[in-house]
């Protein structure tokens, strides 16, 4: 009996005294900044949809800073309107919640880490184009415990920061708008290399997506099966990078074809015995 | 265009003229100017020259230019020793005069146009709806570039818009079939837009060609230029 009366008493001391408690202004506070939280969740994307695009990919990267900097003031206020802020007393909280963290919500924990420091490395943000594991697409949000990615084909996967302790993250632009993109042509050996990659490198200029402010690059490599041409080049937006591929893969084939030159014949190769 | 290029080097004299977004163009995909040197162009029409342009092209004597916000007169009256001097001193111009030069990029046919669309021959701000008569001289008033009404399409402009008015000033007009086989888009889309563009007033059309009105010129550059697009260097 001892022990349970010293126990309440240590709760006690840890816990602030109901009368000091004002429920109701911790509640108002509550309130609105979970309320602030889902409006600058809500609000910033759109916004950053209907102004140029240009600016998107400034302001879109804002949107979890801003949201982590209210979960923050939230959490900065609501202790010491509960809990007598003393070292012993934050000690014991914090020796609480690591134990607990540490063994029930391990993973969930990691997760809630990795997103802030996220926020701070930035191997991804808002409106980049990443690729984790197999999923490849734009950056939708950043939220507390996931990233979530669209990918091409409209499905928005929800991918935990704490993946980012083991997988490799792939990021195409880096907050920058736009990306290189490679169009790839497979062609039969026999064909003049240096008339290729200039009439290559000139439907790459001709595309109306192209950003001229950077590079047009053609690279050739000769496979066992043919030659490997590789188009590489940067469309203005990020958003426009398969319709830039398209476009330069339908211009690309028909200048081929104009050329005489034809694609690599899909014959099997014989390996050689080892 | 390489060939053409070459035909042209290995001649001793050239004179080539092309459209500033054309140059822009060519220097980006083959560098032209590493070929062919350094293009000269004219002067820009700042507000010196432009006002003396509009001062020649207009009679003073009949007409009287005013600004409609403040009903100062557009073109300054010369200080009376400024003969004297002349040489050595700009004429003074006024601030409507500076703001259109720098409005139309001291573009002639562009600050004609914005000019042209600036004039009012009532002051809306005046009680009377009649035009203002002082003696034999007819006022006209002109509002500043800054308050002119840009042209807007009625749903915003997307990326197509854009790239059919650059894909135009790149070419110096362009046929609705030429539309077709430069860009990757369909026809229907094409002539979608190409209407909507017309009807905000952004292209108008001449011998089946459509070319970026002179009066929305300095808009769209800017927007293209914002939007990332090659802009030409004037």
């Amino acid at each position: 009996m001892p022990d349970a009366e010293r126990t309440d008493e240590q709760i006690n001391q840890i816990l602030r005294d109901w009368s000091e408690i004002r429920l109701l202004e911790a509640v108002i506070v509550l309130v609105v900044g979970v309320a602030l939280v889902l409006t600058i969740k809500w609000v910033v994307p759109r916004l950053t949809e209907r102004m140029p695009d240009r600016f998107r990919l400034w302001v879109h990267p804002w949107e979890p800073i801003l949201r982590v900097m209210v979960v923050l003031v939230l959490v900065a206020y609501m202790i010491p309107a509960f809990i007598n802020p003393t070292p012993e007393n934050i000690l014991a909280i914090s020796g609480t919640l690591a134990v607990a963290l540490g063994f029930a919500f391990k993973d969930y924990a990691s997760s809630l880490i990795a997103g802030v420091v996220a926020l701070y490395e930035r191997p991804y943000r808002n409106g980049d184009w990443v690729q984790i594991e197999d999923t490849y697409g734009e950056v939708q949000s950043h939220d507390l415990r996931t990233v979530q990615i669209l990918t091409p084909d409209d499905t928005l996967v929800a991918i935990p920061h704490g993946k980012m302790w083991t997988t490799a993250i792939y990021n195409g632009n880096c907050g920058q708008r736009d990306l290189m993109c490679v169009a790839d042509f497979y062609l039969h050996p026999d064909h003049d290399g240096i008339l290729v990659r200039q009439k290559l490198h000139d439907v790459a200029i001709a595309s109306p997506y192209l950003n001229f402010d950077r590079p047009v690059i053609v690279v050739a490599a000769e496979q066992p099966w043919g030659t490997h041409y590789r188009l590489k080049g940067y469309p203005m937006d990020g958003r426009d990078q398969f319709m830039f591929i398209t476009d330069l893969t339908l211009r690309g084939k028909e200048m081929l074809r104009r050329l005489g030159v034809k694609p690599a014949a899909a014959t099997t190769v014989a390996q050689p015995s080892v | 265009m390489r060939a053409f290029v070459e035909r042209l080097m290995s001649r001793r004299r050239v004179l080539l003229g092309c459209d500033s977004w054309a140059w822009a163009f060519l220097q980006k995909a083959i560098g032209i100017e590493g070929l062919l040197g350094s293009p000269l162009t004219l002067a820009p029409f700042d507000a010196p020259r432009l006002d003396a342009w509009f001062r020649d092209s207009y009679d003073s004597r009949n007409i009287e230019f005013r600004q409609r916000r403040n009903d100062a007169p557009v073109f300054v009256e010369q200080a009376a020793d400024s003969e004297s001097h002349s040489e050595e001193r700009e004429p003074e111009t006024s601030l409507l005069i500076k703001s259109l030069a720098a409005r139309a990029r001291g573009n002639l046919g562009v600050a004609h146009a914005l000019w042209r669309s600036s004039l009012r021959i009532c002051d809306p701000e005046s009680v009377g709806d009649e035009p203002a008569m002082e003696s034999s001289r007819q006022t006209l008033w002109v509002v500043s570039p800054s308050d002119l009404k840009l042209p807007k399409l009625a749903n915003g402009a997307d990326k197509l818009h854009r790239f059919i008015l650059h894909a135009i000033l790149l070419h110096a007009g362009l046929s609705v079939a030429t539309l077709d086989t430069l860009l990757p888009f369909s026809r229907e889309d094409i002539c979608r837009r190409i209407r909507e563009l017309r009807a905000a007033g952004f292209v108008n059309e001449q011998n089946g060609l459509f070319r970026v009105s002179l009066a929305a010129y300095p808009q769209v550059r800017q927007d293209l230029c914002g939007e990332g697009f090659l802009v030409d260097a004037f």
